[in-house]
C-alpha cells in the first residue's frame, strides 16, 4: 500500500468520522438477514460475472491485453464511428447521485451541454452532484432520508479499493439496491454490448451479497508509477535506468543540485513506493494460504525504510516535501525534481501542463531488482481494476432495464462518437480537434463536468492529445510492467471487512505519521515496532481477522 | 502620563515602529500575494513557487474563466438573496426573544431562557438535522439554509445581556407617557441598540455568507447553490480536477483560479465592514461587561 497523497488520507480522516456516524444507522438496514446479504467472499465466490466481449467497434492503434494492458490510440479516430442511431430512453426522468472532481457546471437551463445531453439520452436527467471531498458526508445524509435516485455512487473509493468508510455497505445495498445478476449475469449482458465491453476484473469489484450490485467505472490496473523527466535528465548526462538500489541511490545523488534548485524525487513517500517494490515488499497484504500480513509488519517494509531514511539524510529529497498539499506535481512540472511518483492517469496532464514546450518529455522509471539482476515486479493498483461503481435503487424490471440501456449508452468506448460526446461535447462549443486530439474550449470545461463519467465508462485507454510520441511512451512502459505486475491480495478478491471499511483511515494514518517520523529523522527506525504495535491494536488485527476467515472460508490460496 | 510619554527614547519609538511595520507586514503581504497570484500568468506561477507577490505580467483570465458559463454570478446572487433574506429575520427574531426574555416580568422567560442555553450547550447532529428538514419539505429549498440558522443562541445572551443594562426607569417613565410595550420596544429600546444590533447583524451576514455546510446537505440541485460551495469545488478538486480532464492547457492554472475565489468570496464583506465599523468594538464590549 502506498501512502504517497498526504490530502486525500486527510480528507478520508473525515469521510472516516462522518462513517461512524453513518455507520450505526446503516446496522439498521442489515438486520432482516434475508437471503440475499450474505456478503461472505464464498457466496461472492459464485456469482456468475458477466460475460467478456471485447468491442470491435473501434480499433485501436496498440493493442491492449487481458492481462489489464489497455489499449492505445495515437490519435482521436476520424472519423469517430457512430455506435446508436437513436435514444436509448423515450421520455421520462432519471435521477442520480454523482461525483465530481471538477467545479461544479453550469444549470441545465443555461448548460447546451446537458440539454443536448438529454435529448441524445432521450430523458430528463437530474443529477445531484456532489464535490468528491464531500462524498461521504452527502451520502450518510441521502441514505438518511430514503428518498433515493435511481442511480446511485455509493461511495468514493480510497487507494485501496474500498468504500471510504462507509460502514455496513453490503447491508445497505442488500436492503436498497437491485441486485443486477439476473440482468448482466454470463450472456445476459450481451443485451447491452457496451457494457459486455468491460473486463471481468472490474466486474468482480461489483459483487456484493452473492450478487452483481452495481456497474463500474474500469481503470487500468497500473497504478502508480514512477514519472522521470528524461529531457532534463538527458541534459544531465545520468544513465536514466538504474540496475539495482546501489544505482539508484547513484542516480539520486548524482541528479541532485540543491544550488540550481533540483532534487531528485518530490517526496520521501515516492521512495517508500519504489523502493518497497524493489524488495519484494507485498502489494498491500501477503497472503501465504494461512497467514495474512500487512506490508507495514513486513522485514522488507523495515529495509525499505531504513534506506528511504538514508536517502533522505543525503538530501536528495525536495526540501519542503512534508509541507501540507505540496505542490508536488509543479516541481516536477517546473524541473525542481527529476521524479514523481503518481498514478498512471496523469500522464496526459503533466504534458498539458508542462512550461518546457515541445522539448518536455517524461516516462516510467521501472523497479530494478534490489540487488540487481532484472526488473522487479511492479504493485497494481490498490483501487483494483475500477475508480467506482453506481449501484440502482430497487425498481421493477422494465425499469432496471431501461437504466441498463441508458448504461449501456454511457459506456460507448473510446473512438466512438458518443464517447467524444459525452467526455468532450461538441466539435466548436466545447472542444477543438488540435494535432488529433480534443482539446477543450472554456465553456466545453464548465458545461461537460457533470460528473456522469462516474455512472458507469467504457475501458480506459492510453491517449495524449495532441503527442502521439508519449502516447507510444506511456503504452510501452505499461507493456513492460503489466504482466508481471502483482495485485493487493484484499482487492483482488474483492474482499470485504467492516473494521477496515471504517479503521482504514485512521490505520493508514498511524502509518504514515510514524513513516515521516522516521525519514525526518524525529524518530529512530526502532520506532516502527510502536508503529506496528498501534496499528494492530488500534484496529489492524481485527481487519487481518476478517480478511483472513474470509479467505480461508473460500479456500484462496 | 506626560512624563513617561516624554520619556520614551528614539531607539523605542523606531522599535515600536518596526515591530509594527513587521506585524501590518504579516497581514498585508499575504493579502497582496492572494490578489497578484491570482493576476499572474501559469509561466510566473510555477516559476515562484505557486505564491506570487508582483506579478510582471497582469491577465485576468482566472476571472474571466470562473465567471464564463454563469455559474458564480449565480451563486453569488443566491448568496446575496440568503445572506440579506437570513440577516433580516435573523435579527428580527433575535432581537424580540432577547427582548422578552431581557423583562423580568415576561411569560415563561426561565424556562424559555433555559432552552436557548441548552441549545448554546447542545447542537443537533447530522443526521437528526437532515431528518428535520426532510420532513418539513426543505430539502432543494433555500429554507433549508436559512431556517436552521435563524436564532443564534449566543447572539441571543449577547443581545439580551445588552437589553437589560437599558435603565427601567426609562421603560417606566415611557410607560407613564402612555406607551405601549410595542412602542418601547420600537421608539426607545431599538434606536438605543443600534451599536450592538449592527455587530450582530454582521455576525449573522458573515455567517449565512460562508454557509456551505448546510448548502452541501439540504441543496441537490447545483444551481441553487451558494456561492462559497461552488468556490469549494474549484479549491478542493484542484488535484482530480487536473487529473482527470486533459487536453486542458489553455485554461488559467489552478493557483489563480484558487487566489481568484478567495478573492471573490471575501471582497462583498470586506465591503460591508467599513460601514459598521464604527459600532464594532463599543458593541461587543457592552455585551460582554454584563454577563
Amino acid at each position: 500500500m502506498s501512502y504517497l497523497h498526504r490530502r486525500v488520507n486527510r480528507r478520508t480522516l473525515l469521510s472516516g468520522a462522518t462513517a461512524l456516524a453513518a455507520g450505526s444507522l446503516l446496522a439498521g438496514c442489515g438486520d432482516g438477514g434475508a437471503g440475499g446479504n450474505d456478503n461472505s467472499a464464498q457466496a461472492n465466490q459464485d456469482v456468475k460475472l458477466p460475460a467478456y466481449v471485447p468491442s470491435t467497434v473501434v480499433t485501436p492503434d496498440l493493442p491492449g491485453n487481458a492481462n489489464g494492458l489497455l489499449n492505445a490510440f495515437r490519435a482521436y479516430p476520424s472519423p469517430p464511428v457512430a455506435q446508436f442511431s437513436a435514444p436509448p430512453m423515450k421520455g421520462g426522468t432519471v435521477s442520480a447521485f454523482v461525483l465530481t472532481g471538477s467545479p461544479v457546471p453550469p444549470p441545465k437551463g443555461n448548460n447546451p451541454f446537458w440539454q443536448e445531453l438529454d435529448r441524445r439520452l432521450g430523458v430528463d436527467l437530474r443529477l445531484t452532484i456532489t464535490p468528491s471531498a464531500e462524498m461521504a458526508t452527502k451520502f450518510s445524509a441521502l441514505i438518511t432520508g430514503d428518498d433515493l435516485p435511481d442511480l446511485i455512487v455509493p461511495a468514493l473509493f480510497l487507494p485501496n479499493g474500498v468504500p471510504a468508510g462507509i460502514g455496513n455497505l453490503p447491508q445497505w445495498m442488500g436492503a436498497k439496491c437491485t441486485d443486477l445478476t439476473p440482468h448482466l449475469g454470463g450472456d445476459a449482458v450481451k443485451e447491452y454490448p457496451n457494457l459486455a465491453n468491460i473486463p471481468t476484473a472490474a466486474w468482480k469489484q461489483c459483487v456484493y451479497n452473492g450478487g452483481i450490485y452495481g456497474v463500474p467505472v474500469p481503470r487500468g490496473v497500473a497504478g502508480t508509477l514512477m514519472f522521470r523527466r528524461d529531457d532534463v535528465i538527458a541534459k544531465l548526462g545520468v544513465d536514466p535506468d538504474p540496475k539495482s538500489f546501489a544505482e539508484f541511490r547513484d542516480f539520486c545523488v548524482k541528479v541532485t543540485d540543491a544550488k540550481a534548485n533540483r532534487w531528485a524525487i518530490v517526496n520521501a513517500g515516492g521512495l517508500m513506493h519504489l523502493i518497497q517494490q524493489m524488495v519484494g515488499a507485498p502489494n498491500g497484504w501477503r497472503w501465504d494460504g494461512g497467514k495474512l500480513t500487512h506490508v507495514v509488519e513486513t522485514e522488507e517494509f523495515r529495509k525499505a525504510l531504513s534506506d528511504v531514511v538514508d536517502l533522505y539524510k543525503a538530501g536528495v529529497v525536495h526540501p519542503d516535501s512534508f509541507a501540507n498539499n505540496a505542490p508536488v506535481k509543479r516541481w516536477f512540472n517546473a524541473g525542481e525534481a527529476m521524479l514523481t511518483a503518481d498514478r498512471y492517469t496523469a500522464w496526459p496532464q503533466f504534458y498539458a501542463e508542462n512550461i518546457a514546450g515541445p522539448s518536455f518529455k517524461i516516462s516510467g522509471m521501472r523497479p530494478p531488482k534490489y540487488d540487481g539482476g532484472g526488473w522487479a515486479p511492479t504493485w497494481q493498483s490498490n483501487a483494483g481494476s475500477i475508480n467506482n461503481f453506481t449501484v440502482f435503487k430497487k425498481a421493477d424490471e422494465g425499469r432496471v432495464k431501461d437504466l441498463l440501456k441508458l448504461c449501456d449508452y454511457l459506456a460507448a468506448p473510446f473512438g466512438t462518437a458518443e464517447w467524444l460526446f459525452r467526455r468532450y461535447g461538441q466539435d466548436g462549443p466545447h472542444y477543438t480537434m488540435q494535432n488529433g486530439g480534443p482539446v477543450y474550449t472554456q465553456a466545453g470545461v464548465s458545461q461537460t463536468a457533470l460528473g456522469i463519467r462516474y455512472i458507469v465508462d467504457a475501458p480506459d485507454t492510453i491517449f495524449i492529445p495532441g503527442r502521439p510520441e508519449a502516447t507510444q511512451t506511456s503504452y510501452d512502459y505499461q507493456k513492460t510492467i503489466i504482466d508481471t505486475s502483482v495485485p493487493d491480495p484484499v482487492v483482488a478478491n474483492n474482499l470485504f471487512s467492516d473494521e477496515w471499511s471504517r479503521k482504514q483511515p485512521v490505520l493508514g494514518q498511524i502509518v504514515l505519521n510514524g513513516q515521516n517520523d522516521i525519514i525526518a529523522g524525529r524518530q529512530p527506525l526502532s520506532q516502527l515496532d510502536q508503529v506496528i504495535s498501534d496499528w494492530r491494536s488500534q484496529g489492524g488485527d481485527k481487519v487481518r481477522a476478517e480478511f483472513t476467515e474470509q479467505l480461508q472460508k473460500s479456500g484462496i490460496r | 502620563m506626560s512624563a513617561r510619554g516624554s520619556a520614551t527614547t528614539v531607539p523605542v519609538r523606531a522599535a515600536k515602529g518596526v515591530l509594527l511595520t513587521v506585524c501590518c507586514a504579516l497581514i498585508i503581504v499575504p493579502f497582496v500575494g492572494i490578489v497578484s497570484t491570482s493576476l499572474s500568468t501559469r509561466e510566473q506561477i510555477v516559476r515562484s513557487g505557486g505564491f506570487v507577490v508582483i506579478p510582471d505580467e497582469v491577465t485576468f483570465a482566472a476571472y474571466r474563466a470562473l465567471f464564463t458559463g454563469g455559474v458564480v454570478p449565480r451563486a453569488v446572487a443566491v448568496s446575496v438573496f440568503i445572506t440579506l433574506v437570513g440577516t433580516a429575520l435573523s435579527l428580527a427574531s433575535t432581537t424580540l426573544l432577547a427582548y422578552g426574555l431581557s423583562r423580568p416580568g415576561s411569560f415563561a422567560h426561565r424556562p424559555v431562557l433555559m432552552v436557548v442555553v441548552g441549545a448554546l450547550l447542545f447542537t443537533p447532529g447530522i443526521i437528526p438535522g437532515y431528518l428535520t428538514i426532510d420532513l418539513l419539505g426543505l430539502i432543494d429549498s433555500y429554507w433549508a439554509v436559512i431556517l436552521p440558522a435563524v436564532v443564534s443562541a449566543f447572539n441571543v445572551v449577547i443581545l439580551r445581556a445588552f437589553f437589560m443594562e437599558i435603565p427601567s426607569e426609562l421603560v417606566e417613565s415611557a410607560r407613564i407617557d402612555g406607551a405601549s410595550d410595542g412602542q418601547i420596544f420600537a421608539r426607545i429600546v431599538l434606536p438605543l441598540s443600534r451599536a450592538v444590533l449592527s455587530v450582530i447583524g454582521l455576525f449573522y451576514a458573515v455567517g449565512y455568507w460562508n454557509a456551505f455546510f448546510s448548502a452541501l446537505l439540504y441543496l441537490n440541485d447545483a444551481a441553487k447553490w451558494p456561492v462559497q460551495l461552488v468556490l469549494r469545488t474549484y479549491v478542493v478538486n484542484q488535484q482530480q480536477l487536473g487529473v482527470d480532464q486533459v487536453g486542458t492547457a489553455d485554461l488559467p492554472p489552478q493557483e489563480a483560479l484558487q487566489m481568484a475565489i478567495l478573492v471573490i468570496s471575501i471582497v462583498p464583506i470586506l465591503l460591508v465592514y467599513p460601514f459598521i465599523q464604527r459600532h464594532f468594538t463599543k458593541g461587543v464590549l457592552v455585551g460582554a461587561v454584563k454577563g
